[in-house]
């Protein structure tokens, strides 16, 4: 057998990442260089994806190059870019002006607690953008320099940048401790825009941006291949129920847009919560419709500039007027629901041309979601259930024996907290909280978050995931818990190496998952298996 | 090198402030400058805080908030049967203001707890005190009271609520005057923030003299202030008549003004200059933080971006015209035949 490389998680050994040293290193931080490990540093974007995208200075370089290849006009370029974003955003003139550095983040950073690095706290990452921006922008930058924390733009800052703005999932996480509410997440979405000028960004988020500019979605299925996804998944559904399913896709006059991130249609665990959809929708006779041209409910537009979050975001709406449709609804999904929680409307509003959403089931009309007429899954099943239009048989569930994670973005960014939670109790019959500072608002990270889910940074994600996997590994061992419950796709994929690191064998699943092996089908047979055609049996040899 | 770091900062914030004490022991004390110090710089001072900080807080007011992003922290309203949290999730204008009152004023982000110790790094700490809250709350609420407290000079008489609350900060009765708690809190919350900041390292890997220089500042102002009304006295009839008269063009400067109460004076000028082109500007900019004042109704109400990027998708037809071959293989329809 082969050596394990750093991109597996093989290679490292738990003991050894638990040694974390917090003390910051010998030296003053503006001066200590940005080192590029192996499992540390995610792969350069090729520059097929951008030119793909239309985006300026494709060039080929490694983060391990002593020169990354800038254009002769690297600096300004972006001072230019720093100086008209931050004129045009209070909330970066804030940002950038008023943090004290009180350190009452320092600690609530996972990426700080999982690697000891003082520039994961975020008031120090925070800082490596400030700096420059004091230096350049404001008057006591340019008369005291270092006394007030000012810095030149030098190639080496913009290694700094592209290694630390890497290493934050924007979580959010620091601002909820944030006295000022400070949101890291705002500068680092800041810092990648300025890097992106440069033709300086990452595979894992471009590549996947470009695919959903061309085909529709991250993964780059066709229209055909997207079809075949869903009719596997119906017949995986037939064998296991006994029912046949429809799988409407580009269908017009449909009543309502159903979309989702795309990895839950090709990748397990997610195409298990995709089976759940499935079973609920047929279940209540919803008139609804994928789409193809609109097949992707996330966007790694968000993680790379504003811009293109948008020219990404914009086939929703184009693809509900199309097809006539009165509503969206949107499946499980972290950074999907920033954006159309947060974002869309503003980005690419006014909807006027579609309906206030409302429930064809229960009639509840969803005034909340009354502008952007986008609705929540889970905000829409616990509505069935509040209503008693579902049936769920709790017991089948019976081996599950769940926790339930909440995603850094329906956390918050929504306040999607409750939902999730009454659809989970109603659908498995043992459920245990983790603790009350790593759930909820205080959500932990999964560390693989706004592009930082590829396998070459295996050890950052190792790191930032420690925190979380450390305190599913507790309920593990305090109440046998077996299945970590989240509504992510990005969870599903990266929270399924974290606990496979470090809380084996605990495993990863979707709340429609959960909602699929509960929900009572009219005409199903006897079901002796779950959506992951695994016996029902309760507990191994009950 | 690691040592340079924070005797350049803090040591070097602590001369600057020495530096700036000795300015007025020279120019008014040595050089007999008296009215320059009583009058003219604390004026020069107070224009400058004025104007500088008004332009500030007309540079953010002007910026548009690109998007309505607030930091949920509890329950959103949904469904109406779901409790809903309205400070973690506000959803009214008094809502909003309600949350930008508790977690800015009163600072409530840092009486969230979160232990690291489950997570296997207890030597961050446990969270058991919340220790940084309780010198924030003891260092702005004396700088608050206090400043309240020179209200006293400024009017005649005293109103009542004011006579109430300096008595109430002397319940302890101690020495005469009656000592002010506040007075002795702020120089103990002070030493706690410094302390705080040399003696943890990564808070001292962080600070700069932009840190420590305020804190030194506010010290030199209150210890200044402490022996003003315990040990070296102050001619409190003089001080009001200075303050009476400096609005107009018949100022008068008292003779019986003494030296430290010229220091003390020249220290606040030194604050009020500083305050707009530093950090100090938290103080307005916290209470107009977006993430904490906008209320969370992004799906209820569309908020306006000015400066929302022109870009456009991908267009369907492009799509289609692409994939359409497959796309009529596949059984799926397609707008041209």
């Amino acid at each position: 057998m082969a050596a394990p490389k750093p991109d597996q998680t093989a290679y490292y050994d738990p003991a050894r990442l638990l040694r974390v040293d917090h003390r910051p290193p010998a030296g003053v931080w503006p001066g200590t260089p940005a080192r590029f490990e192996p499992g540390g540093y995610l792969h350069p974007a090729k520059p097929k994806n951008l030119e793909a995208l239309g985006l300026p200075h494709a060039h080929a370089w490694s983060p391990t190059d002593e020169d990354w290849q800038l254009p002769p006009d690297w600096q300004r370029i972006v001072l230019e870019g720093m100086r008209a974003r931050i004129a045009r955003s209070r909330t970066l003139q804030l940002f950038m002006d008023n943090c004290v550095r009180c350190g009452a983040c320092a600690k609530r950073c996972p990426f700080f607690l999982g690697s000891g690095d003082p520039k994961n706290m975020p008031v120090l990452r925070a800082e490596l953008l400030r700096s420059v921006y004091r230096r350049h922008f404001t008057l006591a930058g340019r008369l005291m320099g270092e006394m007030v924390g000012a810095r030149e733009l030098t190639p080496a800052v913009l290694k700094e940048w592209f290694k630390y703005f890497f290493q934050c999932t924007e979580c959010r996480r620091c601002a909820v401790f944030c006295p000022q509410g400070i949101d890291t997440a705002e500068i680092t979405m800041l810092a990648r825009e300025l890097l992106l000028l440069l033709g300086l960004s990452v595979n894992w988020v471009l590549e996947p941006a470009a695919n959903c500019h061309r085909t529709g979605n991250h993964l780059g299925i066709q229209p055909h291949a997207f079809k075949d996804s869903l009719e596997f998944l119906a017949d995986e559904l037939a064998e296991i129920t006994g029912v046949r399913v429809q799988v409407p896709i580009n269908r017009k006059g449909a009543e309502i847009l159903f979309v989702t991130p795309s990895g839950d249609l090709l990748a397990d665990p997610g195409t298990y919560t995709a089976m759940g959809y499935l079973a609920l929708f047929h279940e209540i006779g919803l008139d609804y419709t994928f789409s193809t041209y609109a097949s992707e409910g996330g966007n790694f537009g968000l993680f790379a500039s504003v811009e293109l979050m948008k020219k990404l975001n914009a086939k929703i709406y184009a693809e509900a007027r199309r097809l006539g449709v009165k509503w969206i609804l949107g499946g499980e999904c972290g950074h999907m629901w920033r954006v159309m929680h947060q974002y869309m409307d503003t980005l690419n509003g006014p909807a006027d041309f579609l309906e206030v959403p409302s429930s064809p089931v229960t009639g509840t009309r969803f005034e909340r979601a009354r502008s952007t007429k986008m609705v929540h899954i889970a905000e829409f099943s616990a509505d069935l259930l509040a209503h008693g239009k579902l049936r769920l048989d709790p017991a089948r569930n019976a081996a599950v024996c769940a926790t339930f994670h909440d995603s850094c973005n329906p956390a918050r960014a929504m306040g999607l907290l409750d939902e999730p939670r009454a659809v989970l109790r109603a659908a498995c019959p043992r459920f245990f909280e983790m603790a009350a500072d790593t759930i909820r608002e205080r959500t932990l990270c999964c560390g693989g978050g706004a592009g930082l889910g590829a396998d070459e940074n295996m050890e950052v994600r190792l790191r930032g995931g420690m925190p979380r996997g450390r305190e599913v590994a507790r309920v593990r061992d305090a109440h046998g818990v077996n299945t970590l419950v989240t509504i992510c796709a990005i969870d599903r994929a990266t929270l399924t190496t974290v606990c496979d690191f470090w809380a084996p064998p605990v495993r990863v699943a979707g709340l429609h998952e959960l909602v699929g092996n509960a929900l009572v089908m009219k005409g199903e047979k006897e079901r002796t298996e779950n959506l992951r055609h695994e016996p029902l049996e309760p507990e191994a040899g009950g | 090198m690691r040592r340079g770091w924070w005797i350049r900062h803090a040591g070097g914030s602590l001369a600057a402030v020495l530096l700036l004490a000795a300015i007025p022991l020279v120019g008014a004390g040595l050089l007999g400058l008296r009215a320059p110090f009583a009058l003219g710089v604390p004026a020069l001072a107070l224009a400058f805080f004025v104007v500088g900080a008004s332009l500030r807080v007309a540079r953010w007011m002007r910026a548009p908030v690109p998007f309505r992003i607030p930091v949920t922290t509890g329950q959103q309203a949904f469904l109406p049967w779901i409790r809903r949290s309205r400070l973690g999730s506000p959803r009214s204008a008094l809502d909003a203001v309600a949350r930008v009152g508790v977690d800015v004023l009163l600072f409530r982000p840092l009486l969230r707890r979160a232990p690291t110790v489950p997570a296997g790094h207890g030597e961050l700490g446990a969270d058991r005190v919340p220790w940084l809250w309780l010198l924030a709350a003891l260092f702005h609420g004396s700088l608050a009271v206090i400043a309240l407290h020179h209200l006293c000079l400024f009017v005649t008489p005293v109103p009542t609520w004011l006579a109430t609350l300096a008595a109430a900060d002397a319940w302890l009765e101690l020495g005469t005057p009656r000592l002010h708690l506040t007075g002795a809190a702020l120089l103990v919350a002070i030493a706690g923030l410094l302390a705080r900041r040399l003696l943890l390292p990564r808070l001292r890997y962080v600070s700069l003299a932009a840190d420590y220089f305020p804190l030194w500042l506010l010290a030199a102002i209150g210890v200044t202030g402490l022996m003003m009304r315990h040990f070296t006295g102050v001619d409190l009839a003089a001080v009001r008549t200075l303050l009476r008269t400096s609005a107009s063009l018949a100022a008068v400067v008292p003779p019986e003004l003494d030296p430290v109460f010229l220091l003390h004076l020249f220290l606040v000028g030194v604050l009020l200059v500083y305050f707009p082109l530093s950090k100090l500007m938290h103080m307005p900019g916290a209470l107009m933080s977006p993430t904490l004042g906008l209320g969370n109704t992004s799906r209820e109400v569309r908020h306006v971006n000015p400066y929302n990027p022109r870009v456009e998708p991908r267009s369907y037809a492009e799509y289609e015209a692409e994939f359409r071959e497959r796309m009529v293989e596949a059984g799926l329809p397609v707008t041209e035949e």
